[in-house]
């Protein structure tokens, strides 16, 4: 799932990561097309300079903050009503939880069409095509 | 209604000429991006596809009347390149059709990707130059 948590910073909850070779397949491209490009540009925007913000909380900021939710609230500036959806998540346990500026890659063309509302949602229907269990 | 509360940018458009085996459809140009029948990107090729035939609705030839005198030739060779025009020549030759036109970034958001991007594709049945921004 990818929340827009401002015009250019998203969460990414998802069952795990993947790579890009199975974005690609998700997004049912041809190799070596027009559209593949496309997707794999896609893929850049969401994943290149996106942060594990659940390993980077355990890892530096335990201490600092009592809970994931605080660090969200004060590291990342996250909203309270964007806290509360991944808060009421599904098997949280089990999601990797990824937070990146869509910008962040460089690739200001594909990054303002990911955060549009049409953008949002073929990001979305590509994430939820991606095989909850690696593919050989 | 769209209301933009951050900052706003000037539009652009970017040209593009189009060479097609008789008509085209939104399917042609699903192959033409390489895109997968049930693929998620599909919003994407079919976007691309109304925002052209908008365009040629709105029929922007009329710079081609206004300052080459309705030579599409001389225009061509002057704004894309001579390249382009040889492509357009042989396509008429073998009876293909050929479209120009412009993109604009301040209609629809896959419009305005395509505006905002630059390329050139082909396959057996189409052939898209929009490498340039020449209006």
């Amino acid at each position: 799932m990818i929340i827009k948590a401002s015009d250019d910073r998203f969460f990414l909850l998802l069952p795990r990561l993947c790579s890009e070779v199975e974005f690609l397949d998700a997004a049912k491209v041809r190799s070596g097309s027009p559209a593949a490009e496309l997707a794999s540009r896609l893929y850049c925007c969401l994943f290149k300079s996106s942060v594990d913000v659940v390993r980077e909380y355990n890892k530096y900021y335990r201490e600092e903050y009592t809970t994931l939710w605080k660090f969200l609230f004060w590291h990342h500036s996250a909203r309270i009503d964007i806290i509360d959806r991944i808060r009421n998540t599904n098997s949280l346990s089990r999601t990797h939880l990824l937070y990146g500026d869509v910008y962040g890659g460089g690739d200001d063309i594909v990054a303002q069409y990911i955060m549009s509302e049409e953008g949002l949602k073929v990001t979305e229907r590509i994430l939820r095509k991606v095989p909850k269990e690696p593919t050989k | 209604m769209k209301i933009r509360a951050d900052y706003v940018t000037n539009s652009s458009t970017t040209s593009y000429v189009i060479i097609s085996d008789g008509d085209f459809s939104k399917r042609d140009m699903l192959d033409l991006m390489g895109i997968e029948k049930g693929s998620p990107l599909e919003p994407l090729a079919e976007g691309l596809y109304e925002a052209l035939y908008d365009d040629q609705r709105r029929s922007p030839r009329w710079k081609i009347a206004e300052y080459y005198g309705g030579n599409e030739e001389a225009y061509i060779k002057d704004q894309f390149s001579e390249k382009v025009l040889l492509k357009v020549k042989e396509a008429k030759k073998q009876g293909k059709r050929v479209f120009i036109g412009s993109l604009a970034s301040d209609n629809t958001e896959v419009e305005s990707l395509f505006c905002c991007s630059s390329f050139e594709w082909e396959n057996d049945k189409l052939y898209i130059y929009a490498l340039d921004c020449v209006w």
